[in-house]
């Protein structure tokens, strides 16, 4: 599974400032209250923790968890249909 | 004229190429030469083996054409059934299916039954390929059952009956499980689903499922839609490469996420990101993920993430060819983010900028950047603390300002300012003479602002005295009588914070006895070449602390929260004691301490009291509440409670009990259907249930408002506890709602 970096899971992107972290914060979370989504609660509680309080920051530089993946959307892959092909070329699937 | 003579070419000779599987070349020397010591025969049995051996062998690498031709070079020496049979499947297979036709005929009506089955099924295949899908059923019925349902399935599928052609396929049933296996690469390309392909399965299917075309037969069609589908292949590849890594399975060339198709800046840059940290978490190749940053240091600036997986990427290698690119990598990294980093996350980035400062230029340069960037704590601690020549108004107070408030990364600049003072120690026979004169002065200016700090939070201490040890070392090296001042400054500085921070002498570090044993001696132990360790010296140390060692009551109690609680406790017990009204005393301090750890000791202690002189009644914990200005519905006060209650149930539980049952009656109706409440009601059963409390009226108010609300709301977090409950507690009724 890809991991978002904390900003990602706050949805923190561009042009934003540290004061903005909280607001994103409360929005997040009233958005996802723990009551009913408590698995997303919690990453967001972790990634508010690691960007604001020192004492988690650490816990986390510690085990190098800092290191996030950034989350990218991709286009679905194509499936890609060759049956026309048996038409074309001969081969059967007993041995002859 | 007479014939010329061929030349001659010796039978061991042949025979030595043939075992060596060149069996073009044997063939080739049969043409040109006459073979000495071989008899027709064995030259005929020889050529046969080579045409064979060449055309299967041809064959198996898909070049067709070359298998038709030796398989026909071996027909016109020696015409046998099971050759021509093999002719008949080359044909098909180079899709000459007419040709396949009017050879095979010949084929089907052999007396081998064996060849005339095998015939039959490959005439019949040559007809449908041709376009005539009428099977002649009389011919059809020839065929083992496996191969029947597999043509008529093949024909359905080639008139685009492709649920017909399934069914066919589905009775069809080889015994081989490569054949199995085969027949399900069929039903997968026609379902157009996925399957991971063995080597046993035929190159056609291989080539259709995933691409690869080893061993495809080269023929004019298959030359034809080779690029077609490998490039449908090859677009799929790149984004299965992709998902591999953006699901951290397999890193790939950054060369191959620039040549994407993804064009898009802020992905690419995020798939860079990606693979480095791929190349760290999977493969722990940190060199070469600092390569990667190096590189595409530009695109990854614009991620506010890459400053912490720069310094990552630096504290696990010694690469040092990324130092150059330190200071302008922050440089416009801070130009970037520095709006959106915290305190913390910013001396994280100075320390790790003073750390790596690597020349001269590089040091006005970088604390240059770090001012500019409100890294003023880092540039005091680090550099005008160890530099200082004379006390500069401002330092006592920027000194206690950083001290009052505990941060780990201020923590370690003030253990660098102590390794420091080690290093002095260590490297003081090495320092000129005139240089130890002012450092004299700057050690004394250094003992003089420890001196004076104002409240240094209580997680600084070991850090604090850390450095007292290590000054204590460094005055161990200068003449007592000569320095007196610096002996006693740093004694009585010493002093000051065992005061503070209320230490046990004995506790004190060797090097802080040693220094108070020295200045009792009145000499430098150190230069007096006496031992530190010696048992004399300590039982010294110990006889004058005894000697001083003199009432501790006053000590100065560093926990202000605590000792001010205990100051307000105090007031308002005595109130409730002498019968006045103890919410009419005033306290400043109590509103900013209301969410305070100890608070809930507080309110329990306040409300024993009461019970104890008998000045408790139902309305008390909300007077008391209003007091303090908590409200019930505070976010700190709803999660803290029931954890608060059941640590005071072990010290007091009736108290602990009324308390929280008080505060459970106090909840305003309309939010009583909250989680909290619940988990207040939960944790007033299981207290009841925990210390065997009479289950009264009460408890079975609280039993059913939780049944009937979890019932109705059906939290999730709850779940667990309410089955609990009901297996617990048998209800019965209340009128608690």
């Amino acid at each position: 599974m890809i991991k978002k970096t904390p900003y990602q899971i706050l949805e923190l992107e561009g042009d934003f400032e540290y004061s903005d972290i909280k607001k994103a914060y409360r929005k997040a979370i009233k958005e996802y209250p723990p009551e009913q989504h408590s698995k997303q609660f919690r990453l967001i509680s972790d990634a508010y923790s690691s960007l604001t309080n020192e004492e988690y920051f650490l816990k986390n530089l510690d085990d190098s968890k800092f290191i996030f993946d950034v989350c990218i959307e991709l286009k679905k892959e194509t499936k890609v249909d060759n049956s026309k092909y048996l038409k074309n070329i001969f081969e059967v699937p007993f041995k002859i | 004229m007479a014939k010329k003579k061929r030349k001659t070419f010796q039978k061991s000779q042949l025979l030595s190429i043939f075992q060596n599987g060149n069996y073009q070349k044997v063939i080739s020397k049969i043409k040109q030469f006459e073979i000495e010591g071989m008899s027709d025969k064995e030259l005929y049995e020889i050529k046969l083996s080579s045409y064979e051996q060449l055309a299967s062998s041809n064959f198996d690498v898909g070049d067709v054409t070359r298998a038709l031709r030796d398989i026909e070079s071996f027909l016109s020496i020696s015409d046998s059934e099971p050759y021509r049979l093999i002719k008949l499947k080359y044909l098909c297979y180079l899709e000459y299916f007419e040709d396949a036709v009017k050879f095979g005929e010949e084929l089907i009506v052999s007396k081998d039954n064996k060849i005339k089955k095998e015939a039959m099924f490959l005439y019949l295949l040559a007809n449908i390929y041709e376009g005539n899908y009428e099977l002649n059923q009389k011919y059809l019925k020839l065929l083992s059952p496996a191969k029947q349902n597999y043509t008529l399935g093949f024909v359905e599928f080639l008139r685009g009956n492709i649920d017909k052609s399934l069914e066919f396929l589905h009775k069809c049933n080889p015994r081989i499980q490569v054949e199995k296996e085969n027949l399900q690469a069929i039903k997968s390309i026609i379902l157009n689903e996925k399957m991971v392909c063995s080597d046993t399965v035929k190159p056609l299917y291989r080539f259709l499922i995933c691409g690869d075309d080893r061993s495809l037969q080269n023929t004019k069609n298959s030359r034809a839609i080779k690029k077609e589908v490998l490039s449908k292949f090859f677009k799929n590849k790149k984004e299965s490469d992709m998902k591999n890594l953006l699901s951290l399975k397999s890193s790939i060339s950054i060369e191959t996420i620039l040549n994407n198709t993804i064009k898009d800046k802020e992905q690419r840059k995020k798939l860079i990101y990606n693979n480095i940290v791929l190349l760290i978490e999977k493969q722990g190749n940190y060199d070469k993920a600092l390569e990667l940053f190096v590189k595409y240091k530009f695109d990854l600036v614009l991620m506010v993430e890459s400053a912490l997986l720069f310094i990552n990427l630096r504290s696990h290698t010694e690469d040092k060819k990324s130092d150059k690119i330190i200071i302008e990598f922050f440089s416009n990294y801070f130009k970037l983010h520095y709006k959106k980093l915290s305190e913390f996350q910013l001396n994280c980035v100075f320390i790790f900028l003073v750390k790596n400062i690597n020349t001269q230029i590089d040091i006005t340069i970088t604390f240059d950047l770090i001012k500019e960037y409100g890294g003023d704590d880092v540039i005091f601690l680090l550099k005008e603390i160890p530099l200082m020549s004379k006390l500069e108004p401002s330092y006592q107070d920027s000194f206690s300002k950083i001290v009052k408030r505990y941060s780990y990364f201020k923590n370690i600049m003030l253990t660098n300012l102590s390794n420091q003072l080690e290093s002095i120690d260590k490297e003081f026979e090495t320092l000129a003479k005139e240089e130890r004169e002012p450092l004299v002065v700057r050690l004394i200016l250094l003992i003089s602002l420890l001196k004076n700090l104002q409240q240094p939070h209580k997680k600084y201490q070991k850090t604090l005295f850390d450095i007292f040890g290590n000054l204590a070392l460094v005055c161990q090296s200068f003449e007592l009588k000569k320095y007196k001042k610096l002996y006693l400054e740093l004694a009585e500085s010493i002093n000051v914070f065992i005061d503070y921070y209320g230490v046990n002498k004995i506790e004190l570090s060797v090097d802080i006895k040693a220094l108070f044993v020295s200045i009792d001696k009145g000499k430098s132990l150190k230069i007096s070449k006496v031992n530190k360790y010696d048992n004399e010296i300590m039982f010294d140390f110990l006889s004058k602390m005894f000697e001083e060692e003199d009432d501790n009551s006053d000590r100065y109690d560093f926990d202000e929260e605590e000792y001010d609680f205990s100051l307000i406790k105090k007031d308002l017990i005595s109130a409730l004691k002498n019968n006045q009204d103890p919410f009419a005393l005033r306290f400043n301090k109590l509103n900013a301490y209301r969410y305070s750890n100890v608070i809930y000791g507080f309110i329990l202690d306040v409300i024993a009291k009461a019970i104890e002189f008998n000045r408790y009644d139902s309305l008390f914990v909300v007077k008391l509440l209003v007091f303090i200005n908590l409200q019930v519905e505070d976010e700190f006060f709803r999660e803290k409670l029931v954890s608060a209650v059941g640590v005071y149930a072990k010290k007091d539980v009736d108290v602990a009990k009324l308390f929280l049952y008080d505060c459970i009656t106090n909840v305003d109706m309309k939010d009583r259907k909250y989680v909290w409440y619940l988990k207040w009601l939960e944790g007033y059963l299981m207290l009841v249930a925990d210390y065997s409390l009479p289950q009264d009226g009460a408890f079975y108010s609280c039993l059913h408002h939780f049944k009937k609300t979890q019932e109705k709301k059906k939290f999730k977090s709850l779940d667990a506890k309410y089955k609990k409950i009901v297996k617990k507690f048998k209800e019965r009724g209340g009128l608690f709602d």
